[in-house]
């Protein structure tokens, strides 16, 4: 028993794999817990630093748990693992085995659900990895970012949405207003790069302001949002200024490149600069 | 080249319609080369996952023609039926789905084919259908499944089977695809 505990004592600085075989030492040193042990042993499949514990002297305890990373199930039984191991310190040594061992017995029967579960366990893992899926590529999200509505995304995927439709930048999910500043990136314990997603993709093009739309009224007469026809005989003279140059509501901001919008305005525009030759001629040689 | 139609009739869907010129297919890189879609792999993945889903779990009436997706990944087939109560009920239809590679930052192109296109007041006798979900509503978070439903609520809430008033003239000369009509959606009722 004592060589054992020395031997462990050592370990805390190596990694969890090495401390298998020497706790089954100090298992096969405690006789009187070998029916026991049997129990544990089971424990291992599902949460190996866990259902290691019992066996362990209480203040080794105290050093491996900062080491532990708790996982799932695996932080129930530990709680309960670690409440027992204070009891146990409190008490004298031998009554210390028996409670530990209560413990390991709670960690084997929450295990023995798990042999049960393992045909729907694979499911259960789908339905988990589901709920981190990007919702625009349906993958588990990489580069997570989170909306301020709570959804999830890659912020590769929602930095490409955000692009398609620079003009209405809204949530896939729920439509709420999305912008790159209003994005939490998410860091998971295991993410080396602490390096916020959003400096990975290519920077933004350069800003543009887009002044509040004035509220949709009458829509016809106009392709699309940003080309408006307006009829009428007048002749107040500064017709032609207020119409033409407008002062007081400027034109919406220009369509990205790329997208149809900017295709449309394209075509419309040589549209009219062919229309305008045509006049020009029309007045010269008629 | 470009022809504009203005109609003011009654209340059903009115179509504004732009033959835009054809242009040649653009490659997927935008002008300032940045890439506009996800990577072929990732584009492919999105769709598998959906097809898996819909296979697995598919909304009620809904069943995909797996050896049209099988030959083609970017053209689905999926059969509708109409459902028990409302006005299709027993009536069976055929949505041809044509994915870009813009997808699913882009709608996919979602009409009714085949012999039998439901008579109602937001779908043309070509099978084009005036949801505005399919174009400027479309979100990257909606899949198959969800416009499949959508559609399947569209018909379901019909109170009277008939064409939009501006049937003739929208299929006399719309482009074959109906991304390519500006939609005019102001009808929420059915």
């Amino acid at each position: 028993m004592e060589a054992a505990t020395a031997t462990l004592v050592g370990e805390p600085q190596l990694a969890t794999a090495p401390e298998l075989p020497s706790t089954s030492t100090n298992s096969d040193g405690n006789a009187s817990n070998n029916s026991n042990n049997s129990g544990s042993e089971r424990v291992d499949t599902d949460n190996i630093g866990w259902a290691k514990k019992p066996t362990d002297t209480t203040s080794e305890l105290r050093h491996r748990s900062t080491s532990y990373s708790f996982t799932g199930s695996a932080l129930a039984s530990g709680i309960a693992d670690l409440s027992g191991s204070a009891a146990s310190e409190a008490t004298p040594s031998s009554p210390s085995s028996s409670t530990t061992t209560t413990t390991a017995g709670a960690g084997a029967s929450t295990s023995t659900a798990g042999p049960n579960n393992d045909s729907s366990s694979s499911d259960k893992e789908q339905n988990e990895e589901s709920l981190y899926e990007c919702n625009i590529c349906l993958d588990t999200a990489k580069d997570a970012v989170v909306s301020m509505c709570g959804h999830l995304f890659c912020w590769p995927c929602l930095h490409q949405w955000l692009l398609t439709r620079p003009n209405r930048k809204l949530c896939p999910v729920c439509k709420a207003a999305v912008d790159k500043d209003k994005v939490i990136p998410l860091y998971g314990r295991n993410s080396t790069r602490q390096e916020d997603p959003r400096n990975k993709v290519p920077p933004r093009p350069a800003g543009q302001r887009t002044e509040p739309e004035p509220a949709p009224g009458f829509p016809g007469f106009g392709f699309g949002d940003s080309f408006h026809v307006s009829f009428g005989i007048g002749a107040f003279p500064f017709g032609f200024f207020t119409s033409s140059l407008n002062f007081g509501e400027p034109r919406p901001a220009a369509a990205n490149r790329g997208t149809t919008q900017y295709d449309d305005e394209q075509t419309l525009s040589r549209l009219f600069l062919y229309l305008a030759f045509l006049c020009i001629g029309w007045l010269l040689f008629a | 080249m470009l022809k504009l139609f203005k109609k003011t009739k009654d209340k059903i869907p009115k179509s504004e319609i732009i033959n835009e010129p054809k242009e040649p297919q653009k490659p997927a890189v935008s002008k300032c080369g940045k890439p506009l879609l996800l990577d072929n792999s990732r584009w492919e993945r999105r769709l598998h996952k959906e097809l898996m889903s819909l296979i697995k779990e598919p909304p009620p009436g809904v069943t995909v023609d797996t050896e049209s997706v099988q030959q083609n990944l970017s053209e689905w087939k999926i059969n509708i039926k109409g459902f028990e109560g409302t006005l299709y009920e027993g009536e069976d239809f055929q949505l041809l789905f044509k994915f870009n590679n813009k997808y699913p930052f882009d709608s996919p192109e979602v009409t009714f084919i085949g012999s039998n296109i439901p008579v109602h007041p937001h779908v043309y006798s070509n099978g084009h259908i005036c949801l505005s979900i399919l174009t400027e509503d479309w979100s990257p978070a909606l899949s198959v499944q969800s416009v499949c439903l959508s559609i399947a609520s569209m018909l379901s809430s019909c109170r009277e089977k008939k064409r939009p008033p501006d049937n003739t003239l929208y299929v006399k000369t719309c482009n074959k695809n109906p991304k390519k009509t500006k939609w005019w959606y102001h009808d929420d009722s059915v």
